[in-house]
């Protein structure tokens, strides 16, 4: 039986061999399979796990004034992170963060202790702190087993000027975007691009050194030069925010122009936000009102409806003020000085110097709707101008009087500044071409664009766009300017030293959607060219609804005066003793006198 | 035969060489090299073994292992999510490598003493019994792999003795008739079932149990003909692929030592099976006859199913690459089951003198 039974067990054992042969096949076939048909899918495949791209960040160019002085730029800095639970000697832990944070060492420990997993400190600490920090860790020794700190690099953008430029500047984003001001505008400038590294990594997320690797290194950003001068901007600033805190205004612009280049020395503009600690409300303080509020300039009008006068021979035009203006039905009042300084024929120069309306809206009758809307067009303030780094002005309207007659009161009313509305800037930049001996010139942010490495990558020159007035006529509207601060409205606005010039406005504020005007709410205003014999200075003070006072004269001037006496003393004007002898002989040759019967007084 | 052995095992410590992780790779290859003298020596012993002893020892060692295998699944070690390891000082062993060739003797024992009944259910049965306990043991590490295994052993030594096709057929039926009830019936949890489908189908998830599969077919796959050189294999060297010096160790081998480096792996072992089959067939004794029966399943099994994981052929359970893989209970067990063949290989001669 056992004998029989063993022979056919071992005759059974002999089916062994096919199936050892049928595993050996499925195994070479799968392997064959493998390493020749699908082996290139399968090493493309295997290429992909290991490789990775890494972004590298671009550093964000600065933001610098005229001078090189930083408005904006990117710090370093490290975040602390604490796991209480991996560290064992919490006080001599402590004793080390405190050292190296500036928290007390109590506080540190109760942090230490809580039952806390993660704990980020609120104050970022510098970057050569952190490293003292891992230092003085590393010297505790692996026995203290302080384990759970981490410091973390990040990049923070710096605003030296704080709320003094924040308008202008603007500010990022969490993701270092810009989201206003020259931030925005010219984020492409300063973002620079960023770079990127290939190459194979382990699972682990670690390099590995093949020859697949390859780095496209980041490219900065590049720092821009800004027109603005951070001193004058200070001042402008200052003043302006006092003077509409003074007057309980609304709102409030100081423009500051040099009228022979076009550039923007300062722009400040109030309410303004602080960049490092933004308020619920702020984002709506981030636009320019500047650029993109449409204003009812109001008398400061004037001076463009003098120029078109003097550019359509309309020169010696006079009127005679009663203080009402008869219009259609309607009779608009003259509240001008002209009167109590022993009435008489309202000149031209009279008409700037005492704000007289009955002159201007003769000087209106005289041109015809159609002739003044085209001059004031002329004059550019119903252009809009874009200006790198702020983006553009909105422009300026008013009905167009080729397809829509005006009556009278529409006429007189724009020759005054009212029922005509345009952008400060636009404003600003007409006067600025009158200031020049004629030219009108865009408005500029951006004087340069330079390299990370410090190399000028790109000026911009001065971009005129029209002769509007004459050298001559340009001579003698600066002079009428000269009269009206010297002696008429604008006396606020005068600076022991200097010949100065300028205009002042008042005008009501229009309703919203229309119909009239808002009872009580005046935009004072004062726009004034410093100094006279060279002007360098155009500046632009604009206060919305001021309470108190509603007069240009009194809101406004004294802000430019205070900005004007000390930009002059910034741009280099030294004060020189005012005296007729320097009026007639000492101006330079870009602004001429246009003769003795514009001096008459 | 023990050329080829001492062949797989140094090519092995090679392998371990360039796959385990750099901090222990000096300490990983000591380990394999010591284990292997030790198992030479345990080879030898179980060469040297007399026929009428083994039957005997085999009892006292079989309850010996069953103990400690309901030891370790009270008190062993835990290592990823299953306990298999007893702690033992500078020792730490897993029982049930050795209980693969514990089995084998036992059960070639126990058909022996019941040779006479070999065809009847009755023995059929009790022999069931014997591995029963065991694999019940170790599948609730949970290591299905071993479990499997010691199921081989079980078919490989009973096919050996000559049970009947019958009973063997007929428990094959009722297994599977038995799992479809089971699984109809909610009595396994979800995640079992989970697992058991991501056990057939691997690519289906690809980021959890099928990662191992798919990583190691791209690492075989990429190898191509020469491979990418020793030490030099991009999903190797950089930890790609997890358990690269146990039980995927055969990946190392096809992505640096390309199709060259595997086959011949795979043929020497070929050439270590077809040994054990001749000799199981050439020999007069009905004890050899069925432990070579057993151990030509259990490597068969083995290798089948560790390189087969590895292609994306066979499920993915943890079992390791007969003395190739790093492990020392593997390799002492595995030395130990070949003594006993060459044991049988030895009488053979003796008888035909």
């Amino acid at each position: 039986m056992n004998r029989l039974q063993d022979k056919l067990s071992r005759k059974r054992v002999g089916f062994i061999w096919p199936l050892i042969v049928v595993c050996y096949a499925l195994l070479m076939g799968r392997l064959v399979y493998l390493q020749t048909a699908a082996a290139s899918s399968l090493q493309m495949r295997a290429s992909q796990d290991r490789k990775q791209e890494t972004v590298l960040a671009a550093a964000r160019g600065r933001i610098l004034d005229r001078n090189g002085k930083e408005l904006a730029f990117n710090m370093d800095e490290c975040t602390v992170i604490l796991h209480p639970a991996l560290i064992k000697d919490k006080v001599r832990a402590a004793g080390i963060l405190a050292r190296n944070v500036g928290i007390s060492q109590a506080q540190v420990l109760k942090m230490l202790r809580s039952d806390r997993r993660y704990i980020k400190l609120d104050e970022p600490v510098s970057v050569e702190s952190a490293a003292k920090l891992r230092q003085d860790i590393l010297a505790a020794g692996p026995r203290a087993k302080i384990n759970g700190v981490e410091t973390h690099v990040s990049s923070r953008r710096v605003y030296p000027l704080g709320s003094v430029c924040s308008k202008l500047v603007g500010m990022v984003n969490s993701r270092g975007v810009g989201t206003a001001g020259v931030e925005q505008y010219a984020n492409g400038i300063l973002a620079g691009k960023p770079g990127a590294l290939w190459g194979d990594f382990d699972r682990n997320g670690r390099p590995i050194p093949t020859r697949m690797r390859r780095t496209v290194p980041a490219e900065p950003g590049r720092d821009i030069v800004l027109t603005i001068d951070s001193r004058i901007q200070y001042a402008a600033q200052k003043a302006l925010s006092a003077q509409v805190e003074k007057f309980k205004a609304r709102s409030g612009t100081c423009v500051v122009l040099d009228p022979k280049t076009g550039e923007i020395l300062a722009l400040a503009e109030a309410p303004t936000f602080n960049p490092d600690k933004l308020k619920q409300g702020d984002v709506d303080k981030m636009t320019s009102p500047s650029m993109i509020h449409l204003f009812e300039p109001g008398s400061t009008m004037k001076l463009l409806t003098a120029a078109a006068a003097l550019r359509n021979g309309l020169q010696n035009v006079t009127a005679t003020c009663t203080g009402r203006i008869p219009a259609g039905s309607k009779v608009i009042a003259c509240p001008c000085a002209v009167r109590r300084h022993g009435g008489g024929p309202v000149t031209i120069a009279r008409m700037l110097q005492y704000s007289c309306n009955t002159e201007s809206s003769t000087l209106a009758r005289r041109l015809g709707a159609t002739k003044l809307y085209d001059e004031l067009k002329f004059f550019g303030i119903f252009d809009q101008m874009e200006v790198p780094g702020l983006g553009r002005t909105i422009g300026g309207m008013a009905p167009d009087p080729h397809k829509y007659d005006w009556p009278f009161l529409r006429l007189a009313n724009v020759s005054f500044g009212q029922g005509v509305a345009t952008t400060r800037m636009n404003l600003a930049c007409a006067y600025g071409a009158i200031a020049n001996g004629g030219t009108l010139l865009r408005p500029q942010l951006i004087r340069q664009v330079q390299s990370a490495s410090g190399s000028t990558e790109k000026t911009f020159a001065v971009r005129p766009i029209r002769r509007i007035v004459t050298q001559a006529q340009s001579a003698t509207l600066l002079h009428y300017l000269e009269n009206t601060v010297e002696e008429g409205t604008g006396k606020n606005a005068r600076i022991e030293g200097y010949l100065v010039g300028g205009k002042t406005g008042s005008a009501q504020i229009p309703k919203m959607g229309g119909g009239g005007f808002e009872p009580g709410a005046y935009c004072s205003s004062f726009i004034g060219i410093a100094p006279l014999d060279d002007p360098r200075l155009t500046i632009l003070v604009s206060l919305e609804k001021p309470h108190g006072s509603t007069h240009g004269a009194t809101v406004a001037a004294p802000v430019f005066h205070e900005v004007a006496a000390k930009a002059l003393w910034y741009v280099g004007k030294v004060a020189s003793p005012k005296t007729a002898g320097a009026a007639a002989s000492g101006r330079v040759s870009s602004v001429k006198f246009g003769g003795s019967a514009t001096r008459q007084g | 035969m023990l050329t080829v052995v001492v062949t797989i095992i140094l090519y092995g410590v090679f392998a371990i060489y360039s796959a385990a992780p750099s901090k222990y790779v000096a300490s990983y290859v000591q380990k394999q090299i010591a284990t292997g003298i030790v198992g030479l020596v345990f080879l030898t012993l179980a060469a040297s073994l007399d026929d009428h002893i083994l039957p005997r020892l085999s009892r006292w060692v079989y309850w010996a292992t069953v103990a400690a295998l309901l030891f370790v699944d009270i008190a062993g070690r835990h290592s990823k999510g299953a306990q298999r390891w007893l702690d033992l000082g500078p020792l730490q062993l897993q029982p049930s490598e050795p209980a693969k060739v514990v089995l084998i003797v036992t059960l070639a024992a126990f058909f022996l003493s019941h040779y006479d009944e070999i065809r009847e259910l009755r023995t059929f049965i009790l022999s069931l019994v014997h591995v029963a306990l065991p694999l019940f043991l170790v599948f609730k590490q949970p290591d299905l792999g071993t479990s499997l295994v010691l199921a081989s052993i079980w078919i490989g030594v009973s096919l050996a003795a000559g049970v009947r096709w019958k009973y063997m057929l007929a428990l094959a039926a009722m297994g599977v008739v038995g799992f479809f009830i089971l699984w109809n019936t909610n009595v396994f949890q979800d995640y079992q079932k989970k697992r058991v489908v991501t056990l057939m189908h691997p690519e289906a998830d690809a980021q959890g149990a099928g990662y191992h599969v798919k990583q190691s077919k791209i690492a075989i796959g990429s190898g191509q003909l020469l491979g990418k050189g020793y030490r030099h294999g991009t999903q190797s060297q950089y930890a790609f692929i997890p358990e690269q010096h146990t039980d995927f160790i055969f990946t190392v081998v096809g992505e640096e030592l390309g199709f060259v480096g595997s086959a011949a792996l795979i043929i020497l072992y070929w050439i270590l099976i077809a040994r054990v089959a001749m000799i199981m067939q050439a020999t007069e004794e009905t004890l050899g006859r069925m432990m070579a029966g057993g151990v030509l399943a259990m490597l068969l099994f083995h290798v089948v199913m560790n390189i087969g994981m590895t292609m994306g052929i066979m499920p993915v359970v943890g079992v390791p690459l007969p003395f190739f893989s790093y492990g020392p209970s593997s390799l002492l067990s595995m030395l130990t089951a070949m003594g006993l063949v060459m044991g049988v290989y030895r009488r053979r001669h003796r008888i035909a003198f």
